[in-house]
């Protein structure tokens, strides 16, 4: 991005940066009408930023053609996490002070913003005696125009949510599912084929968990746990990822952070469930994986983290391109910290999250790249003072 | 805050004397300028009238405080100095407060009635000191001078210190107790000890705080019974202390507080530890060097690890020294008479040096190893725990996420690190006491001699 460019999107994300728009009824049955279902490209990177302390953020668009970031009026937290959602969005962890929810935003006719923000426990939870129990959502789908499904990681289970109502309809236990841990801990859901696929970490809230991840399958409909897929490694992380051809599922299994070698990227046929070879381990690249996006039909690209030797820091931060047929790697970018924005491939270029350089995170931004690697004009967005990318979707 | 002091507060940071770095203290008595001699001769009269009211007023408490001669001579009792980071500090903290508001937490800890930029302890701050008799007892803070002797010179130099005195010490003033200095590094000074932030991003230059008194209060309250330690704030290291600071820290200040604040007792039965920060630690690990039997805790607040601060090449000595000096905390370690903890910034430039000198005492036996860290606070609770966005602890070793060598580290790692110096002496009270003390020579442990480099 040239520097008139950045100047730019620094000044329409200060101007576009107003008060957030409240949740009401009328935007929760406005959003039902089959919006959030509608496909749609728009050509728009959304980017979640949080602060150099993780206690608030931004959200912005960016265009794919011209690299302008407009913020959209929604707070974000340190947690907040975005789903690209038809012609809308869904938010997780939004809102400061009762970030355990989730809200659904889109835009009328007329552009005026729709939020309908919807908590996440069922009636009998919030009736509950002590504590409110802890949902911490991971991921979010449409099942239907009217109906998302929420994976809540904290209580092992998985929640419909009504959207016309913005109320939580019904609970779905996955801890039968937990296989000797203490839960199932449900992380990504995905769509494949004719079923839904969760991700199921089953870490025990442990860096070094014993159980193995798992892959539960669901028929949309009814919910019901058809099927699981054992995984070879422990603790599943990210999204459940297509292959390029669709006929695989790819999913990181990130092991402990402590320990380069106790993860790879798992590879599921789709058409019978199994798992075959990985797709890469963690030796093949020196460090611990915990997202891939395919580049083509022969690269993906790595988020690779490994400890900055001899600190037990965890903040070796690689960006890398594997080449599934030499078997060889290409490191991208090498970051300072670690940050937690996973690459992303759209609009034929490479964006990936920078966390900048100490405390105050200098030269926090977005890196884009094309597909061979070279920076796209200065190759760098930047989204405000030490804003860190934390959360990027194509939509 | 009452109108005055709001006055007062606001002239200090006008005043002119407010740029200065050098912060002036109460000169010693013997030892005025001229005009302020005749000050002392113009008191003397109400010196004595004091000392007859604190005869009169209180007789059986005043004679059980060792340290009330020194007060009363060389401390500024429930007062700071105005030094030069209290001066920045009071206007942010003042600014962020209506005109006028009380300030409970703080009021004690700010300059009284007026600026005290050369003024010796008042009549005021000594009558003071006999409301501390009063009912219920709390704990208090004084600033205070002491006066080091150069060597070779006929003449000494004043030091400075701020003094925290348990409620529990003014109870009972013969009680064996622990003390723990807490020495600064180059952006601190004795005063931000003792201050409430003025802001809470710890962004700011000269906003910071790190509220020792509020904290040992609640680990007071927490700990019912326990002799609580009287804590020592001291500035960074400077030409203030005339024959290094190292030896401020080794012996100097060691043995004035001791004979002034617990005179009751040998040096060698009371638990001494230190708390320092960045090039605190530098010189703090000269003293070690120097006496390895110095201090009984070592905690170590983003250590200035470089060739310019402490290299482990040469600050220990040479390799055979290193190795002797390293068995010798061993040694100590191991008879109950000596722990050490790093705390430090997973942004923290210094953190690889660090963590190499923690490896270094963790080859020598002073930290177990352990296969990994283990997590909490961790700042985001999506992703997976590890050490880029949770605390993670190895034995004897805190890494802090998100933050670089810079005060904003101190406020995750201050608070444990000081309830550490607390739990860890006072747990080891008794054991002085009762006659496990430390050896009085380097000991050959027979630790194999890995270090490195």
């Amino acid at each position: 991005m040239r520097p008139a460019l950045t100047l730019t999107a620094i000044t329409l994300s200060v101007a576009a940066c107003g008060a957030p728009t409240p949740s009401s009824p009328a935007s929760c049955r406005a959003l039902a009408d089959g919006r959030l279902v509608r496909a749609v490209d728009r050509g728009v990177l959304t980017v979640v930023s949080v602060t150099p302390r993780y206690d608030g953020g931004r959200i912005h668009e960016l265009s794919l053609a011209d690299l302008r970031a407009t913020a959209l009026p929604l707070e974000a937290t340190g947690d907040t996490v975005v789903r690209p959602m038809g012609e809308g969005l869904a938010v997780l962890h939004r809102a400061i002070g009762d970030q355990d929810n989730l809200t659904l935003f889109a835009r009328d006719a007329s552009g005026a913003p729709l939020t309908c923000q919807v908590p996440l426990l069922t009636e009998e939870e919030a009736r509950g005696a002590g504590p409110r129990p802890y949902v911490n959502a991971h991921d979010v789908i449409a099942l239907d125009a009217g109906t998302v499904l929420v994976a809540r990681h904290g209580l092992s289970s998985l929640v419909v949510v009504d959207v016309a109502t913005g109320r939580v309809t019904r609970a779905v236990d996955l801890t039968p599912f937990a296989g000797g841990a203490r839960g199932a801990f449900p992380d990504a859901i995905a769509r494949v084929g004719p079923e839904l696929w969760v991700t199921l970490a089953r870490h025990d809230n442990l860096d070094r968990s014993n159980v193995h991840g798992a892959v539960a399958r669901l028929d949309p409909r009814t919910l019901a746990v058809v099927g699981l897929i054992e995984l070879p490694r422990s603790n599943p992380y990210g999204p459940i990822h297509g292959s390029p051809d669709g006929t695989q599922r790819w999913v990181t299994t990130v092991g402990s952070y402590n320990t380069v070698g106790d993860g790879a990227v798992e590879v599921i046929d789709v058409a019978t469930g199994r798992v075959l070879d990985p797709l890469v381990t963690e030796s093949e690249v020196g460090g611990n994986l915990d997202a891939v996006t395919a580049l083509d039909a022969r690269r993906v690209v790595l988020r690779v983290t490994a400890e900055r030797v001899g600190t037990g820091a965890i903040d070796d931060l690689r960006l890398v391109v594997f080449d599934r047929v030499s078997r060889t790697s290409t490191t991208l970018l090498r970051m300072a910290s670690w940050g937690a924005a996973a690459p992303v491939v759209a609009g034929g270029r490479v964006f990936a999250g920078d966390p900048g350089r100490g405390a105050f995170r200098e030269g926090a931004g977005l890196r884009v790249f094309t597909l061979e690697g070279a920076p796209v004009g200065d190759g760098f967005v930047r989204l405000g003072d030490g804003l860190m990318p934390y959360d990027v979707q194509a939509r | 805050m009452r109108p005055h002091t709001a006055l007062t507060l606001a002239a200090l940071g006008l005043a002119p004397g407010c740029r200065e770095t050098v912060t002036r203290h109460p000169a010693p008595l013997t030892e005025r300028p001229p005009r302020a001699r005749e000050a002392v001769h113009r008191d003397a009269g109400r010196d004595a009238a004091a000392d007859a009211s604190v005869s009169a007023a209180a007789v059986a408490d005043a004679r059980t405080w060792p340290f009330v001669e020194h007060a009363r001579r060389w401390c500024l009792p429930d007062r700071l100095a105005a030094t030069s980071y209290l001066v920045r500090w009071v206007p942010q903290f003042h600014g962020r407060l209506p005109l006028g508001d009380a300030v409970p937490d703080i009021a004690r800890f700010l300059p009284g009635q007026r600026a005290v930029y050369d003024d010796p302890p008042t009549l005021d701050d000594q009558q003071r000191i006999l409301s501390w008799q009063s009912q219920p007892r709390v704990s208090h803070v004084m600033d205070c001078v002491l006066r080091v002797p150069i060597p070779g010179a006929d003449r000494d130099r004043s030091t400075t210190y701020t003094v925290y005195l348990p409620a529990d010490y003014l109870d009972h003033p013969t009680r064996p107790r622990p003390i723990v200095l807490l020495v600064s590094g180059g952006n601190g000074n004795r005063t931000r000890w003792f201050l409430t932030p003025a802001r809470s991003d710890g962004e700011t230059p000269g906003t910071g705080g790190l509220e020792v008194r509020r904290r040992v209060d609640a680990w007071a309250a927490a700990n019912p019974g326990a002799a609580v330690p009287i804590v020592v704030g001291l500035d960074g290291t400077s030409d203030q202390f005339p024959n290094g600071m190292w030896a401020f820290l080794e012996h100097e200040l060691p043995d004035h507080l001791i004979a002034t604040y617990l005179p009751e007792h040998p040096r060698a039965r009371i638990p001494l530890g230190v708390e320092c920060i960045s090039s605190g630690c530098a010189e703090l690990s000269l003293a070690l060097r120097v006496n390895p039997y110095a201090f009984h805790a070592v905690g170590l607040l983003s250590p200035y690890v470089h060739p310019s601060g402490i290299d482990l090449a040469t600050t220990f000595g040479t390799r055979p020294q290193r190795a002797a000096l390293f068995r010798t905390l061993v040694a100590r370690h191991r008879e109950g008479s000596f722990e050490m903890r790093f705390s430090v910034g997973n942004l923290d430039d210094h953190l690889p040096r660090a963590r190499q000198w923690y490896d270094m005492l963790k080859s020598f036996g002073l930290f177990p190893s352990v296969e990994s860290a283990t997590y909490s606070d961790c700042h985001l609770r999506r992703a997976r725990p590890h050490s880029s966005h949770c605390t993670a602890t190895w034995p004897g070793f805190w890494l802090y996420p998100n933050v670089a060598h810079h005060y904003r580290a101190l406020i995750p790692a201050f608070p444990p690190a000081l309830d550490w110096q607390l739990d860890t002496l006072t747990a080891m009270v008794d054991r002085l006491q009762n006659g496990a003390r430390s050896p009085s020579g380097p000991v050959d442990g027979g630790v194999p001699d890995a270090a490195s480099p």
